[in-house]
Formats: C-alpha cells, structure tokens, sequence
C-alpha cells in the first residue's frame, strides 16, 4: 500500500484447516509461515525493497502454544474449533460480575476455553509453554522475536476485561490459568519490534523496519474499509461471515446473540453478529459436487427463488451467534424426486442468506440501524449472489471498488506505527469508494415469507 | 416334458421366460411399450400395446421351446383398469397403478364404505392407486365413457382375455381392486353396493395355480403354441415375485428394492392393518395371504442420488464409495420421502432429507446414508409386521438392490435378521410360470413348485455390533419425520405457490 492508501500490489497463498477429529479445527502455525513466504516472495522486488513498515492482521479466537523463540509448539486451536464444550461449560459457571466484564457470552472456539482444554487435556504441553498467542501475535514473533498481544484480538479470547481494556487477572485467576503465558498489551498502531535481519533477508524485506502490532481480521477489516465511526454496517464473507458497525459506548447484548469486541481505536468498539457457516458451506457444497463457482452460482439463475420447497440449514460446524449452543448439523430437507443438483445447489446458497439475515436481525436487535451493507473486501463478487443477498437481507449492497479488507487495514496501522500517519483520524481520510452492486428486487418478497 | 410359461406385464414392458420341469429359465424375451402422461400426475398405457408385446414375446419364446408348452401363467403391473364395452373393445387408455388424479374418489369410497369396514373387508384403506377410485372417476368425468363399459379389468386379465376369450382373475391380483372381500376371497357385495358398481362387469375370482381359461386355437397357431392349453389364474407382480423367490411359508418376507421398495411377508391368516399403512392382500397361494409395506423411493433415491452428482459414477463405484465409509454415515441420516411415503406414513407431501451433516462429510458419507435411509424404511415395514404379531425370521433379498453385497449386509444389520438370495431371481414372471407348472400338473402344489427356488449357499448374517448402532441410528430417523413433517407440509405448500 502507498502512503495515500491506494494498493500497490497484492499477492496471497492459501493453507488448509485440518480436522483431524470430528469437530476438531487446527492448522500448524508453520503452514501460515509457508504461506506468507510464498505470497511475500511473489511481489515484485522494488516494491519489496520500497516497504517502510508491516502491520499484520488474522484470524481470532485461535492459540497458538509457542515457547521462548516463538516455535509452536502444537498445531494452533482455531475458531471453528468445537472441542471445548466442557470448558466453555465451566466460563458460565463463572460469577456473573466476572462475566460481565468479557462482554460476551461463553463460546467454543474461542481462546479463553482453548488454552483451559490445553490445560486439562495437554497439561505437560500447557505447563512447559512459554507463550500463549493468537495468530497473527504468533506471526508477527516470527517477524520481530518479540511477543506482544493487542487489543482488538485480545478482546476476543475471553481472556480480556473490557471494561477495564486489560486482560481479566480476576477471571485468569478463577479458572486457574497461567497469566504469564499472556503477551504484554500495547495500542494497535504500536511499534511491536523491528523485522530482525534473518527474516529480512529470507524475504528481501529492509532490516530493522518497524512492524505495527496490528489487529485481528475483523477491526483491521474495519480498518481498512475506513469504517472508524458509527454509522455504515460491514459485510463480510468469508468461510465465516460477520456484520459489524463500531459504536461510541461499550454496551453488551444481554440476548448473547451478538459479540462485542475493542477496534483498534482506545474508547472504540464494535457489534458483531456472525455465523460460522458462510463460505464454509457453499464450499463445502461446491465440492461435494465438484463443480467450480460459476456453475455453482448459475444455479440461482436455473432455480425460482425459494428453490422449490428445498430448504438447506447450513450450521456444517457449530454455531455461536445467534445460535450459542455448540450443535452441529446441517441438513438439506423438502426434497422431492422432481429436484436436482441445482435445487440443492440454490437452496444452499438461500440457506446461506438466510442464515446471514437472522445475524443482521440480532444486530438490529441491538439498536443498530441497518441502511445499507457495505460488503467489505471488495474484489469481484458474483453479481446473481449478490442481488440473491440483496433480496434476501431486503437492503442495498454496497461494495468497495478497490481492494479494502483486512490486509489493508494492517497496513494503515503499519504506517501509524512508522509514523506516517499521525493519527486514527488520518486513516480515517482513505476510505474506498463503494459503489451499488445490487439493490432488493421483486423476489425480495417471496423471501420475506420463506425466511 | 414340456416347458411352462410365464408371462409379466410389467409397467415399462412385457417380459416372458420359459421354465423346464426342474425350474431352470430356458428362454426369455421382452418388448417395451411406452408410458404415457397426458397431464402431471396421470399415468396410462395402451392396453393394445400390452397385447401387441405380449403377442411378440410369447411367440419368440414358444420359438425357443419348439412350441413345447404345457401352459402359462400370467402376471403383471396390479392396480391398473381396463375398460371394455360389449363389444370388447377397449374404451379409453388404461389407468395405471401409479395415477394420481383419484384423490376426490378415495375420499368419496372412504365416505361411502366407512374407513374401518374397508381396512376389514379389503385390507387397505382407498388410495389413489388401486383400481375402484379409477372406476368412479370415469364415472364422474368421463361419463360418455362410463356409459359404455361392460367389463373392467386388471392388465394381466385384458391378456389373458385376448389369450382365451375368458373374464378372470385370481384373488391377489383382484384384492388390488379394494373391492375384493380378502377373507371370503370374492367380490364384496357391501362395497360394490355402496359405491353402486355392478358385479357383471367383474371377472371371476380364481386362486393363483387354478386353470382360468385355455389358450384359443386362433391365437395359438399364431403364436406358434399348443391350441387349448391352460393359462394358469396366476398373481399379481408381487405376489408372483414371492413365489418365484419362495415366500409361501410362515416366517419368510422379501425385501425387494427396486424403483420403489416393497417388503413382503407370507401369512397364513387374514391380517389387516387397522392403522392401514400395510397392505394386506390374498396370496396366489390358495387360500393364504400376505402384508406388504412400500417404501416409494428405495433404488429410485439412489438414482436419484446418482444423477444429482451429475451421473459421473457407475452404480459400482457409488456403492464402493458408501462402503469406505462406516455404519451411520458418520451421524448423517436421509430420509428416503422423495416421492412421499405410503409405508409407514401415508403422507403423500412428505419429503425428502439429508439430516447431520458436518464439514467432515463426503460424497460417500451421503451416498451411504442415502441406501441406509432406504433401508431404515424397509425396516419400518418390517417393524409395523412384527408389531401386527406376523414374525419374520429369515428375509430374501430381491430386486436390483439385492445385488449390491453391501445393499444385503446393511439390510442384515439393520432388520437384525439373516438376509439370504434365490440363485434365480427373475421377478414375476418366474413366480407365474411356477404357478403354470402346478396348473399343468408338473408340480404337485405351490409348496413342491417352490421346491425349485434355490438358495445361494453364501449370506449375510447380522452383525451384532452394527445391529445395535444402526438400532440407535433407527431410533433418530424415527424421530426425524414426526419432527419435520409440518414443516415439510407447509414447505410442499409455498414451492406450489411462488
């Protein structure tokens, strides 16, 4: 990214998420690392040479156990993890004033019941670890040799009082975890260390630049959508999907339906409403019947809204918001011989949707205004999807017209930290331009009554 | 010694087969003839296409035999109505077994008959399927028609009426009709007077070995058979199946996947189902009778199931893929309601699903749970039996699915009962040229005629451990359509109306 916001260049690689049991999600740190090689080392070498600063940005929820060099010393915990039913059975069991100050409601996955699980169920690993990190904390180790943790992703391990902005000693204490395993705290547009001179090499990066402690996926997300102030609602769809929109006040969703988590702005949170189950599905279905995305979206132009009476519930790992419980099972039922590949093809991407409208129904639920929904990301969507979604949710998508998600955010915080920007409200000034990809049309509707 | 004949008209086509004295097939032939769906949800053939296939293959058989035929026995699709005038010409295209446009006539037999006299009388409650609503609704639709008929008769019946000039038929077939009294084994005066339908148009009821006409000499010559010989009253298709596969004894059922699934026990006394989702029909063998449960969708969810992964496997490399993975599917149960259910739900607006389904399934977890669903349904059939005090203690597999080793293991398994297969399995038309031997006199009865069905010396025993899984399995999927069947109702209403 260039001083004024724009985009330079952008390269990506892909790892797998394992689930060597069932309900079970890791992924081995060292794969991230193999991943960032390679999609670091395809961007062009001036532009490499040119770069000032790094902020880095992840997936939240996940652990990773590292010792005192940052070596894993596991395959990471990660947030579609449903292992961990018993401890978070044991946060409700926390005193509610404890509670309280986590702001959100006991779930699986989430860092909090992960390293309680490490505890009781790898206690020789547990014990002899040095550090308990989050992902992109792990990551940004590699980069630096230094562990730091910030508020956007600790905020999210139910580890963190919100209340306070710190991590929870009290609740630490009560459940009895380690609370040096935890990183030192330091602002999102924090120095975090400088890129050590081994790495730098290895990846034809300058030495000695500093790297911003950045933010988890979904605050970077907002970020770099330039959402830092009440008002727009972001979509985001990914394996998961979340809507979220920051808020001026702490206020926490007594219905448990919705999450909130610190931005990477002090005196700045934000409402989430997410369901686990947004491209994980239509994956999952696009490879059972091993076909690519364009014959997978053409089913909704081959199949009327509604699909026929063939309803798909999408929940292939368990839920957390707005459903708590950890129950898994999807399913495809109201089929009749007369359907086809496509029916179950459109009935999944309609249970999608509709999965998706009930989170937006508990964000709203919360206070929040819904005009529009900004889809974060940008890059190309599928246009019958969209306007799918847009019929579905009954409101108008908006999308960035340039690339605007996480990554950027991270590397808006970068320049704070290099000093670029001087503040929040300076990265404020690069929002993308969003422009109208699909508006509630006549089959909105029928979708009022199939929901 | 002279071969016998059977002869099946089936729904997709005719099909004979010729059998020698110790039950060995010596030559067969089909012709397929079309079916035709004037509006959704009728179905109809031409009874001259019957005729004219019939003709086609027993004249190819009788080739193959030198014209060495003791007799014939005839079978085929049950149900279905042929309408003829005085003239004997046929009045208008038959009416299959499988039309669903009598759902107003059933409601109007119910009425008129009283629910629990018709379940007490003929076995099943009205459903659109069998051959009296087909008959009040010519009446209330097609009255010009109506106006004209003199006989009415089943598929097999108009056959053997080209065969021999005769109107007959055997009790099995005519309990099809629900107008058949199954205990007395003859028409029933109490439902033909309430539904004001006349006796005369009726053909005479035989048992399935009794001889029910002589093969006209006319006919014989062209056919190149012995003129005047006998044509055997025979059975209805599932019925024949039975005895072609042996299922004349206390004990014994057939689990039958084909299209639809039927599971099919022997009994030796009446035994209506007063809940009605068993049929109880006469056996064509004298004097006994049989239950029999449908599951609509059995090898037709399979099929489905194949063409919805867009037909790229074969039906081997399918089920070789349900095999890798374990008894359960790993938590995922289908529901096999694809076309709705008749056993044991009679819910015409049930339908079909996939339940648990987890990141961590595949293509073989669903295709397994696709023949386990199946399968819990034929368990259901066999679960209502037992329940009516009809214990079944050995089961044989028939039909396309019993081909598949793991099909058989996972029946074995989950009805908790020895799963064995006939060395011949050739449907019908077998059961009926068995039913022509003791017509000719080659066997003594149906018993000794059965004599001639032969085990597979190899079968599937249960195992006890996925015997008790799959119990807790059935236990789920027993819960599952009570549990979304109002919701699948209110589903089946929206997709008519958007």
């Amino acid at each position: 990214m260039a001083e004024d916001g724009s985009i330079v260049e952008v390269a990506s690689a892909g790892y797998p998420m394992d689930s060597p049991r069932p309900g079970w999600a890791e992924t081995d740190p060292a794969a991230w690392w193999a991943a960032v090689e390679r999609a670091v080392k395809s961007l062009a070498a001036a532009n490499l040479s040119a770069i000032e600063a790094i902020g880095v940005a992840g997936q939240m929820h996940g652990v990773v156990l590292a010792d005192e060099e940052g070596r894993a010393l596991r395959p990471a915990i990660l947030w579609a993890d449903a292992r961990t039913r018993d401890e978070a059975e044991r946060y409700r069991r926390l005193d509610p004033s404890l509670l309280r100050r986590l702001a959100n409601p006991p779930a699986t996955g989430m860092a909090g019941p992960t390293l309680l699980w490490l505890k009781w169920q790898e206690p020789q690993l547990y014990e002899g670890a040095r550090w308990a990190l989050q992902p992109k904390d792990w990551l940004r180790m590699q980069l630096t040799g230094e562990a730091f943790g910030e508020p956007a992703d600790a905020s999210a391990t139910l580890l963190y009082d919100l209340v306070d902005d710190g991590w929870a000693h009290e609740v630490l204490h009560e459940l009895g975890l380690r609370a040096n395993l935890l990183p030192e705290l330091i602002a999102s547009g924090d120095v975090a260390g400088r890129l050590n001179r081994k790495v730098a090499g290895e990846l034809g990066l300058k030495a000695g630049i500093p790297v911003a402690a950045g933010a988890a996926d979904v605050a970077a997300s907002l970020a770099g959508n330039g959402v830092m102030a009440p008002g727009r609602v972001l979509l985001t769809i990914g394996t998961g999907a979340q809507l979220t929109t920051v808020r001026n006040d702490l206020q926490v969703d007594r219905t448990l339906r919705t999450n909130v988590f610190r931005t990477v702005e002090k005196g700045k949170w934000y409402s989430m409403a997410a369901t686990l189950n947004a491209g994980l599905a239509l994956d999952w279905v696009r490879t059972l019947f091993a076909l690519d995305w364009e014959e997978f979206y053409g089913s909704i132009e081959r199949v009327p809204p509604g699909s026929e009476g063939v309803t798909f519930l999408p929940y292939l790992v368990a839920e957390r918001s707005p459903r708590l419980e950890a129950e898994v099972g999807a399913s495809w039922s109201g089929i009749a011989l007369r359907h086809g590949r496509d029916h179950l093809m459109k009935a999944s991407l309609e249970g999608v949707a509709f999965a998706l409208r009930e989170a937006m129904e508990s964000l709203e639920a919360t206070g929040v205004k819904i005009a529009d929904l900004h889809l974060a990301g940008g890059g190309a969507a599928n246009q019958p999807w969209c306007q799918l979604l847009a019929d579905v949710l009954g409101k108008r998508l908006l999308a960035a017209g340039s690339i605007a998600g996480a990554a950027r955010g991270a590397a808006l915080l970068a320049g704070l930290a290099a000093g670029v920007y001087k503040s929040a409200d300076e990265i404020a000034k690069f929002p993308p331009r969003y422009e109208l990809l699909a508006a509630p049309g006549p089959h909105s509707g029928a979708y009022l009554n199939l929901g | 010694m002279p071969a016998v004949i059977g002869l099946d008209i089936g729904t997709s086509g005719a099909r004979a087969l010729a059998v020698n004295e110790s039950g060995d097939v010596i030559a067969t032939a089909a012709q397929d003839y079309p079916l035709l769906t004037p509006r959704p949800g009728w179905t109809e053939q031409n009874p001259e296409d019957w005729w004219q296939a019939s003709r086609k293959v027993l004249a190819e058989v009788a080739r193959a035999v030198q014209g060495k035929v003791a007799a014939i026995g005839l079978t085929g699709q049950m149900h279905g109505s042929v309408f003829l005038d005085a003239e004997d010409r046929v009045i208008r295209p038959a009416l299959l077994w499988n039309d669903q446009r009598t759902a107003a006539q059933c409601a109007e037999i119910t009425d008129r008959v009283g629910r629990e006299r018709l379940l007490a009388i003929a076995g099943n409650p009205a459903l659109t399927g069998f051959q009296a609503p087909k008959v009040l609704w010519l009446r209330e639709v097609e009255p010009a028609n109506y106006a004209r008929v003199a006989h009415v008769l089943l598929p097999k019946d108009f056959i053997r009426h080209r065969l021999a000039g005769e109107y007959a038929t055997d009790a099995s077939d005519a309990s099809g009709t629900l107008l058949l009294d199954l205990r007395r084994r003859d028409w029933s005066a109490e439902i033909l007077d309430a539904l004001e339908l006349r006796r005369e148009w009726l053909p005479v009821v035989r048992e399935g070995p009794q001889e029910a006409g002589r093969l006209r000499a006319d006919v014989a010559s062209e056919l190149g058979l012995p003129a005047g010989i006998p044509i055997a009253a025979g059975g209805g298709d599932n019925a024949a199946a039975a005895v072609g596969s042996g299922i004349v004894e206390v004990g014994l059922a057939s689990s039958s996947i084909g299209t639809s699934g039927v599971l099919f026990a022997y009994t030796a006394e009446f035994t209506p189902d007063p809940s009605g989702r068993l049929h109880a029909f006469c056996h064509a063998v004298p004097g006994a009778y049989h239950l029999m449960g449908v599951t609509l969708s059995a090898g037709g969810s399979l099929n489905w199931w194949r063409q919805v992964l867009g037909s790229q496997y074969e039906y081997d490399e399918l089920i070789e893929l349900a095999e890798t993975a374990p008894v359960g599917s790993e938590g995922l149960i289908f529901l096999p309601y694809l076309s709705g259910e008749r056993t044991p739900h009679l819910d015409p607006s049930a339908r079909g699903a996939f339940f648990g389904l987890t990141a961590r399934h595949g293509v073989s977890h669903l295709t397994r749970a696709v023949m386990e669903g199946v399968t819990y349904s034929l368990a259901d059939c066999l679960q209502l039996m037992t329940d009516l005090g009809v214990a079944v203690d050995h089961v044989r597999a028939v039909g396309g699915g019993a081909r598949s080793t793991l099909w058989r293991q996972m029946q074995a398994d989950v009805f908790g009962i020895p799963v064995r297969r006939t060395t011949v399995d050739e449907g019908p038309a077998y059961g009926a040229a068995l039913l022509a031997g003791v017509t000719a006199g080659v066997f003594k009865n149906v018993g000794e005629a059965c004599s001639a069905v032969r085990l597979r010396p190899d079968f599937e025993k249960p195992n006890e451990d996925d015997t008790q899984l799959y119990r807790r399995y059935l236990k789920v999927y027993r819960d599952l359509y009570p549990a979304t069947a109002a919701a699948m109702a209110r589903l089946s209403e929206l997709s008519v109306y958007n």
